[in-house]
């Protein structure tokens, strides 16, 4: 393996165990609301460190592949991987946010769970599974259909908000249960917002197309 | 350990598979009028070897065209059959065309003096002939017996200006052309092809002795030159073609591999071969 095929695998390493990082702490962040797992939780919030880590020696090692100014595949690995990079530290972000609201969730023995955080936080799971595989494996088809499960997530956000407000309204002592329950939603909306950023960017990646903004396509 | 570094196993199987090149790129060979026509499968050989196969490819007027591909190639002998420079060598032959604003170079009617004022070249080594930088300019006009002062002394402004030399030389247009750093000699060499007032300038790695901001200077002036002169440069270096060329041809054992648009061909070539060029994976 010549100098330069060794920093690629090495860079694509870093990647792949960064995802499954955020991968697991995705997981695990919404294992622990729905299972009401304070431990979960805190060990949730530890996760995000090596994230963080990666991240800051992805870019170091991306901005060193740069600077050889690599071409064709190879230029389109290192941008959509450091764009991926970003996307997965900030999915650890909301990780740790989660976390966070699980841990107060978990000690208010009144806090209700609504099933569509669930079904929500299944979706989110898959959309990443999905995306973060579309980028190993080239199945770009399979990264096109995370778009379009986006809007769902989207769509039960907004009834999670929705309903909870309501809630709120109607039992002012649930508000701050309610509102965590809220944080949550919004992050793994988040969550499946930097999903489809990832699918867009294995989609540049194996077919050089970029369908960020099809309006915008000429 | 997770899923995804599970499936890595797997993408590593898949990978080298050309699929996701199969679907891109238009590889246009013919563009709508060409200043430069290669065409009925042109071929080059010397004596017995043939180094170019069936070539058929159109240059487009007043844009920087780039040939890559590995030594031994045929991009400069293509080069050189522009101007029939390769005529000068025993025993070569062709078959196919070659024609410039829709006259064949190889018409028996054409004069090849009136071929290399039209087609002027720039080589590898700058080779600036040992007399004064205003006569290395006008030694051309001076050998086909146009003497008039007033004459040559606008044409070695002009051509200095065109070639971004005026400024640094205008005080001493007659010390020696040697004393001239190597990026200077080398837009002396420019300016001497400039002074025919050519169509095309031919360059054959016209930056492979120089430093990088000789390089620079040189690559700044390719792009300028664009606007009145079409340039067909070979280049090893592929940053460089992606820096100041339009289109970009590249060649593999004597053939045309793909012909391009620059930015298509770096960022997403059709060919695996090609791909595998350019990111320096053989060659």
């Amino acid at each position: 393996m010549s100098h330069l095929e060794a920093e690629y695998s090495e860079f694509k390493n870093k990647l792949l165990l960064m995802a499954s990082h955020a991968e697991t702490m995705m997981v695990s962040a919404i294992n622990s609301v729905i299972k009401r797992d304070e431990d979960l939780a805190e060990e949730t919030k530890k996760m995000d460190s090596n994230i963080d880590r990666l991240e800051m020696e992805l870019d170091n090692l991306g901005v060193n592949i740069l600077s050889q100014a690599p071409l064709a595949r190879d230029l389109r690995l290192i941008t959509s991987g450091m764009k991926i990079s970003s996307d997965l530290e900030r999915i650890g972000d909301e990780s740790t946010t989660i976390a966070r609201r699980s841990s107060k969730l978990a000690a208010d023995p009144r806090a209700i769970i609504p099933v569509n955080i669930e079904r929500m936080g299944k979706i989110v799971g898959k959309m990443l599974a999905k995306s973060l595989s579309a980028f190993v494996s080239g199945d770009t088809d399979s990264a096109k259909n995370i778009i379009t499960k986006d809007k769902e997530v989207d769509a039960l956000n907004k009834e999670i908000r929705t309903d909870l407000i309501l809630a709120i309204k109607q039992n002012p002592n649930s508000t701050e249960s309610n509102l965590n329950i809220i944080f949550i939603a919004k992050s793994l909306e988040r969550i499946g917002d930097h999903s489809k950023n990832i699918a867009r960017d294995a989609v540049f990646l194996f077919e050089a197309k970029d369908i960020r903004h099809p309006n915008l396509s000429k | 350990m997770s899923k995804i570094i599970e499936k890595q196993a797997l993408t590593q199987q898949a990978e080298p598979s050309g699929k996701m090149i199969e679907q891109i790129g238009v590889n246009g060979n013919s563009i709508e009028n060409p200043l430069i026509r290669v065409s009925n499968d042109f071929s080059f050989w010397y004596g017995k070897a043939q180094v170019l196969f069936d070539l058929n490819l159109d240059i487009p007027n007043r844009k920087v065209t780039a040939l890559i591909g590995p030594s031994g190639c045929g991009k400069s002998t293509l080069l050189r059959c522009f101007n029939r420079m390769n005529d000068l060598i025993e025993g070569i032959h062709h078959t196919g065309d070659i024609s410039i604003n829709n006259q064949s170079i190889f018409d028996t009617s054409l004069e090849i003096i009136s071929l290399r004022k039209k087609v002027g070249m720039v080589f590898q080594k700058y080779n600036p002939f040992p007399k004064s930088i205003y006569e290395n300019v006008v030694f051309s006009l001076r050998v086909s017996g146009r003497n008039k002062k007033s004459l040559l002394d606008e044409t070695v402004e002009r051509s200095l200006k065109r070639a971004a030399l005026w400024d640094e030389v205008k005080d001493r247009l007659h010390d020696s052309a040697l004393s001239l750093s190597g990026g200077q000699m080398q837009r002396l060499c420019i300016a001497r092809a400039v002074a025919n007032d050519p169509e095309v300038i031919l360059m054959d790695e016209p930056c492979s002795a120089l430093d990088p901001i000789a390089t620079g200077k040189i690559e700044e002036l390719i792009v300028e030159l664009k606007e009145n002169y079409t340039i067909v440069i070979v280049t090893h270096n592929m940053q460089q073609a992606t820096r100041i060329s339009d289109r970009t041809a590249f060649f593999y054992l004597g053939k045309l591999i793909e012909y391009n648009d620059t930015k298509t061909l770096f960022t997403n070539p059709e060919e695996q071969q090609t791909e595998d060029y350019v990111t320096g994976r053989f060659g």
